[in-house]
């Protein structure tokens, strides 16, 4: 089991250097010496495994230089019919982490860091081009453009992503009204959903995506369109997800929600994890990182990005079998 | 437990930490893995609740966008009627010797549009209805069953409008107990094209040049079934005769017309050839869709 296969070296507890990984140590139940590891105890084994997923995608650009060598012959045929050259866009590099239950892992980082690619791979919406990522629960993610029947009524919508989910027509009925409450839409209940503001049909989903009690849920900027009232009680539902035994991964670009929600961040930066820490440690840093490029000191924040990198606490995967 | 902070020594010769993390995959699911045969079916099923309410709602704000709304169903089958009553039916009066030959073409239409249409729109399920998929539990063979019973609902609609229409629209024909079997050839046609349109659907999300490929299949396999025409009339070579003979869709329509417009049971030979066709495909459709199920994930 677990424990026989635990590595000597791991029993013992290491100085942190860095003192990032203080943090994620605790998240974790501390090892007694020699007692025995309940193995499917909820927080024994991680929730979510990242195993060094990477991601490119193909896509044509009308230049830059950077194409994909082709031989003569493509390269003539796709000029004859006006296609333009394919290049490569590395989005997410090998990344490897695993989650555990009870955790609230925030996602930062710029604009195309591969945050919402890493949480689609995460949610089976996509296939990375290597690397597999495992969980002990189907992952629900909620994002700012999952669409529902834009033709449909919001009370209608509720139901047929709740039975999309996989819930018994009883069970719907049952909780519908609860639901319809959670998204608190008063009368706009009964529009159609195309008739909806981005902040209204935001609360819809989440009502619908967190009506199942997921274990793990995902959160792709989806609190950022609401309005204070909906984010507090969204933050209180998630809260609640974190309570049974659940996680949470939560892509945020306000560090005040990050800090003040998760137990743990991840810093993307064009598709490389720069740090894993303690949320005060990493927006900190990323926040350094943000007023250097916006002040132009594009050479001082890249030696910063290399340098996290280097130091970056990375995470080992051990695969064991009962 | 299983999280902890070692000493590992790094490729530049210096203590480095890592958190080793142990894991046991063979515990855990991997996210997007198609599950064996047998789970996928019970997870399909399980599906069931889903696929009826989305063919449902879908069905009804399938015409929103227009003034008249939901009359479309029954108003597209009955103008196409129309459409061939006036053009045979009044201008041209030419039968090529077929009794009824407005009542031919509508019906035959009708039913062979019914598996172009669904067929096209299941291959095409994995490209189009990448929205609904995500947030989506289940197979993704749901999602082509709830577009096959939409299909199948809107098809209901049209048969029932096309037979009131043969019965008040002259010449009259005079209704029989055989319009009953009509029942069976809708269901062994649903299943064909369900199981066509997922054979065809891995091919159509890994090269979308198929789906336009498709639209001139689907023409061709129309006029090749004897939609304008009775190929034993024009046919005497016994190889092409039998060319016809094993076409599922000519026998679809063979029976219709056999049975709306002659009112005759067709030739167990006729019912064997769809029977066989139909549940071949459904399963060599499912099994092709099944073994595809991770490639729909793949980005394009």
């Amino acid at each position: 089991m677990r424990m026989n296969a635990r590595h000597d070296d791991v029993a013992s507890h290491a100085p942190d250097a860095s003192g990032l990984s203080a943090e994620r140590a605790n998240c974790a139940p501390a090892p007694g010496d020699g007692a025995p590891a309940p193995a499917r105890e909820p927080g024994a084994g991680p929730a979510v495994v990242i195993d060094h997923v990477s991601m490119i995608y193909n896509v044509t650009s009308t230049g830059g230089g950077d194409e994909v060598p082709v031989s003569a012959p493509v390269r003539w045929a796709r000029r004859a019919l006006g296609r333009p050259p394919i290049v490569q866009n590395l989005a997410v590099h090998d990344v490897t982490l695993a989650v555990h239950q009870g955790e609230f892992v925030g996602f930062i980082g710029r604009n195309g860091s591969g945050k919402s690619t890493l949480m689609n791979i995460v949610a089976g919406q996509m296939n990375p081009t290597s690397g597999r990522v495992y969980s002990v629960d189907t992952p629900v993610k909620l994002g700012v453009n999952v669409s529902l029947v834009p033709a449909l009524s919001g009370e209608k919508n509720i139901r047929l992503g709740c039975l999309a989910q996989g819930m018994h027509p009883r069970r719907v009925d049952e909780i519908l009204p609860e639901l319809v409450e959670v998204a608190a839409l008063g009368k706009a209940i009964h529009w159609p959903m195309k008739a909806y503001s981005s902040g209204m049909a935001a609360r819809l989903r989440f009502a619908v995506a967190t009506a199942t009690d997921p274990h793990i849920l995902i959160l792709d900027e989806a609190l950022s369109t609401g309005d204070a009232q909906f984010r507090e009680r969204g933050q209180a539902r998630m809260a609640q997800i974190r309570e049974q035994a659940g996680c949470v991964l939560f892509v945020s670009h306000s560090m005040a929600e990050v800090r003040e929600m998760c137990t743990r961040v991840v810093w993307l930066d064009q598709g490389d994890m720069l740090m894993d820490g303690d949320p005060e440690t990493v927006t900190e840093e990323y926040e350094r990182f943000m007023k250097q490029l916006a002040a132009g000191n594009n050479l001082a924040a890249h030696k910063r990005k290399f340098e996290l990198m280097d130091r970056l606490v990375r995470t080992e995967l051990r695969e064991m079998h009962a | 437990m299983t999280s902890n902070t070692a000493q590992v020594s790094g490729g530049h010769g210096r203590p480095e930490d890592r958190i080793v993390e142990t894991f046991d995959p063979t515990a855990m699911q991997a996210v997007g893995a198609r599950p064996p045969l047998r789970t996928y079916l019970k997870d399909l099923w399980g599906s069931r609740h889903f696929i009826l309410y989305d063919a449902r709602v879908r069905l009804a704000v399938s015409q929103d966008h227009t003034l008249l709304g939901k009359a479309w169903i029954v108003l597209n089958p009955l103008l196409l009627g129309f459409t061939f009553y006036v053009i045979f039916g009044l201008l041209l009066r030419t039968g090529r010797g077929i009794d009824n030959f407005v009542a031919f073409i509508v019906l035959g239409l009708t039913m062979f549009m019914y598996s172009s249409r669904s067929v096209v729109s299941v291959s095409r399920s994995m490209t189009s209805a990448k929205a609904l998929v995500r947030g989506f539990m289940f197979p993704r063979a749901a999602l082509t069953l709830s577009i096959v019973v939409r299909d199948a609902m809107t098809q209901l609609y049209a048969l029932g409008v096309i037979l009131v229409f043969l019965l008040i629209v002259p010449p009259l024909e005079p209704i029989s107990w055989t319009w009953l079997l009509l029942i069976p050839v809708f269901v062994l046609q649903t299943i064909f094209n369900w199981g066509l349109g997922m054979l065809l659907a891995p091919a159509v999300h890994r090269i979308p040049d198929v789906s336009n490929i498709l639209s001139f299949f689907m023409r061709l396999w129309m006029y090749a079934s004897g939609i304008f025409y009775d190929p034993s009339r024009f046919v005497s070579d016994e190889r092409v005769l039998a060319l016809f003979h094993f076409n599922p869709l000519y026998q679809v329509l063979y029976i219709s017309r056999d049975l709306v417009l002659r009112a005759q049971v067709p030739s167990w030979s006729s019912w064997a050839v769809l029977v066989t066709a139909s549940l071949g495909i459904l399963i060599i459709g499912f099994l092709v869709f099944w073994r595809n199920e991770e490639s729909y994930a793949d980005e394009r």
